[in-house]
């Protein structure tokens, strides 16, 4: 009997063991290999004028979101739960907090910082970036799961989903929330704690 | 046994729909809130950051209640007291769109005496157009 219930407990423990986040985004088998789309390499300005790259998100983590400062609907919600994350996990010093602007006409530098002020964020790891075209829009937005397209009939004059992505020190996506859902929001941190305390990461 | 029972049902009826009454008056109000102002002005209109104002000032409320019903209609251009960007407009709400939204807003904060239909035709008429869009 005692043995039975030891091995009910192994193996109990066994399946309960929590499988780490996967990959997100598509994927290629090569030779027996497996690619796992990225997102892309980017040299943007930030609000003060600071240059993010590759270079400056060697290392950390970053969640990323997409937004526009005149925007009525979607984005005020989503840069709550931005601003939640950030306080939740502001005792990690290895994560950056990146939220694009998909509007390249009104949102200029001195705009976004305008924004950032306002938005009373105390970390300097939290970027509002500067896209200046709108072939940059779409092919990082794409490369990050979101829809950020002009459409005149939209609230603001942007039809763009309002995700919340999680990234990994190799660019790979790993999560993602709907950030207007503050449900959806406690998930992904939870998500986000979990990928920062696995051992391989 | 069973007629103080069936009286004291009939009281609590009583007394939970009479306690609904005031909430269930505002209800279209608090959809509308909620539909268009709850996203930057936050569920409790507490505002967001110095983004987007809190509507939770009353005196500053009281003393421009006469100019309410123009800016939630047709928005506001010009910067108040605070507030990054224009707020939109809602052409669309009718005055009693407006006196629904603005004394649900009241009942929950301000608590000043509730619009009446005709007082918002009224503040209607009086909109000055270099403050809206």
């Amino acid at each position: 009997m005692k043995l039975f219930i030891i091995f009910f407990l192994t193996i109990v423990l066994v399946a309960c063991k929590e499988k780490s986040l996967p990959i997100l985004g598509h994927r290629q088998e090569i030779n027996g290999q497996t690619f796992y789309s990225k997102v892309p390499t980017f040299q943007l300005f930030d609000q003060d004028s600071l240059v993010i790259d590759s270079n400056s998100l060697a290392g950390y983590y970053h969640i990323a979101c997409f937004f526009f400062s005149s925007c009525p609907t979607i984005c005020p919600k989503v840069m709550r739960s931005m601003k939640h994350l950030e306080n939740e996990l502001k005792n990690r010093n290895d994560i950056q907090y990146l939220c694009f602007s998909i509007d390249h006409k009104r949102d200029s530098i001195p705009r976004l910082k305008e924004y950032y002020q306002r938005l009373g964020i105390e970390s300097k790891q939290f970027h509002l970036l500067h896209l200046p075209n709108q072939s940059d829009v779409k092919s990082i937005s794409e490369k990050y799961m979101s829809t950020a397209l002009e459409d005149p009939d939209a609230p603001g004059g942007f039809d763009h989903s309002g995700w919340i992505l999680l990234v990994d020190k190799d660019r790979h996506l790993r999560a993602y929330a709907n950030g207007t859902d503050e449900q959806e929001v406690k998930r992904l941190l939870k998500d986000i704690k979990k990928l920062m305390n696995e051992k391989t990461n | 046994m069973k007629k103080p029972i069936k009286y004291i049902f009939i009281l609590m009826v009583f007394l939970a729909t009479s306690c609904q009454m005031p909430v269930l008056t505002y209800k279209e109000g608090k959809q509308l809130y909620e539909m268009r102002c709850a996203s930057c002005h936050g569920y409790q209109a507490e505002g967001f950051e110095k983004l987007y104002p809190s509507l939770q000032d009353s005196s500053y409320i009281v003393s421009h209640r006469d100019q309410l019903p123009c800016w939630v209609k047709h928005g506001i251009r010009k910067k108040l007291r605070h507030g990054f960007t224009e707020m939109p407009s809602n052409e669309d709400y009718t005055p009693s769109d407006l006196a629904n939204l603005l004394n649900y807003i009241n009942s929950m904060i301000w608590h000043m005496k509730p619009y009446t239909l005709i007082e918002i035709e009224s503040d209607l008429t009086k909109c000055s157009p270099e403050e809206n869009l």
